[in-house]
């Protein structure tokens, strides 16, 4: 941390917003691109990413620089997603909402789902995966982390990450199948 | 190589980087096992799905015009835990004082302590407050069967038991010889 991130954490500690929200301005990027790959749309991931944020401002004197500030957002953060599915599930469960609005399932597959509805499948499917799956698949596929910095963030050992991203992609895999997302066709998505 | 230990590298290739001699024999394997190849193409048509997904989230990631100004907002209503406030002691204690949620606390605390106590002196109350029967002819301890012997007038001895049953009301009997 250099010394004027850390005039401003000592400034933001003392409550000063001005200088938590120029703390965290270079870092909201990256941030909401996290959001962004584990909510399910544009104004979730911008919820998800100032609750984070706040939560971080009401903390911030348990920061304790042991770790990058960007990491320790991103901690909170993933606990902000790991709550809001948890929330989202229960209220699911609690409506019995088991199968939300998904394209037909009738015709043929390829021609029926759309580029959109392909990102909604792998939205769906990433929320569906635990989150010790679902978070290093997404730090490593959504923001290129590394193995280390995905073991740093998470607090895991680097083996753990590896066998937790391998194990996370099949079951994606197999929730997108579930889902009736056509494998086959996935190269022409983007 | 068999299909179980290929598909083993297939779910480890993209993390873990194959030997040479892993991803040779992998290669022929898929060469000759079609159903093994179907789940290598699965696998990568996974991986494509979600790459070109943080492709496209890497375009669109962008805050929303009002997001500095929400934001803001929502910050001035939190405090950072264990920071001082610039009000004087007085201030803050007044402050909280008119707070109607410390009233409403407060509120809720004297109820709840006030009927915790009623419950336990009403079981108190129940407990040793029962009558004690005593009698010219019978000596009475309380809570204990008590024996009494006499002899009438007459000559007959009579015997009686006094006892205190939990409805509160002593039973006697009299025995005959």
């Amino acid at each position: 941390m250099t010394a004027d991130e850390q005039s401003l954490l000592d400034r933001a500690r003392h409550g000063e917003t001005d200088a938590f929200e120029e703390l965290v301005r270079p870092h909201q990027d990256r941030l909401l691109k996290l959001a962004l790959a584990l909510s399910k749309n544009h104004e979730d991931a911008e919820d998800m990413l100032q609750d984070a944020l706040v939560k971080a401002f009401g903390s911030l004197p348990c920061f304790r620089g042991e770790c990058a500030f960007l990491t320790w957002l991103k901690r909170i953060l993933l606990n902000v997603a790991r709550n809001t599915f948890r929330r989202e599930s229960r209220l699911r469960m609690r409506v019995k909402i088991f199968a939300q609005a998904g394209p037909a399932t009738s015709g043929d597959p390829c021609e029926r789902v759309t580029t959109e509805e392909r990102r909604q499948f792998i939205r769906r499917a990433l929320s569906a995966l635990p989150s010790y799956y679902r978070d290093p698949l997404v730090m490593f596929h959504y923001q290129g982390l590394s193995y280390a910095e995905i073991a740093a963030v998470l607090e895991i050992p680097v083996g753990t990450v590896r066998s937790r991203l391998a194990k996370g992609r099949k079951l994606l895999e197999l929730e997108l199948e579930a889902l009736g997302y056509p494998l086959n066709e996935a190269d022409s998505v983007g | 190589m068999n299909c179980r230990r290929a598909r083993k590298l297939i779910d480890r290739g993209p993390y873990s980087a194959l030997s040479d001699e892993e991803a040779r024999c992998l290669e022929e394997h898929l060469l000759s096992c079609q159903r093994c190849r179907f789940y290598h193409d699965k696998a990568r048509a996974c991986l494509s799905a979600i790459e070109a997904d943080a492709r496209h989230i890497d375009c669109v990631a962008e805050l929303s015009i009002d997001f500095g100004e929400r934001f803001r907002q929502r910050l001035g209503d939190t405090k950072p835990r264990g920071v001082v406030s610039s009000q004087s002691p007085s201030q803050r204690l007044s402050a909280l004082l008119i707070s109607r949620n410390y009233r409403l606390e407060v509120f809720k605390r004297v109820v709840t302590t006030a009927g915790a106590i009623a419950v336990i002196t009403l079981a108190l109350a129940n407990e040793f407050a029962r009558p004690v029967d005593i009698s010219d002819e019978l000596v009475t301890l309380s809570r204990l069967p008590a024996l009494s012997i006499r002899k009438s007038p007459n000559g007959r001895v009579y015997a009686s038991v006094t006892l205190q049953s939990a409805a509160l009301q002593p039973r006697r009997w009299e025995v005959l010889p």
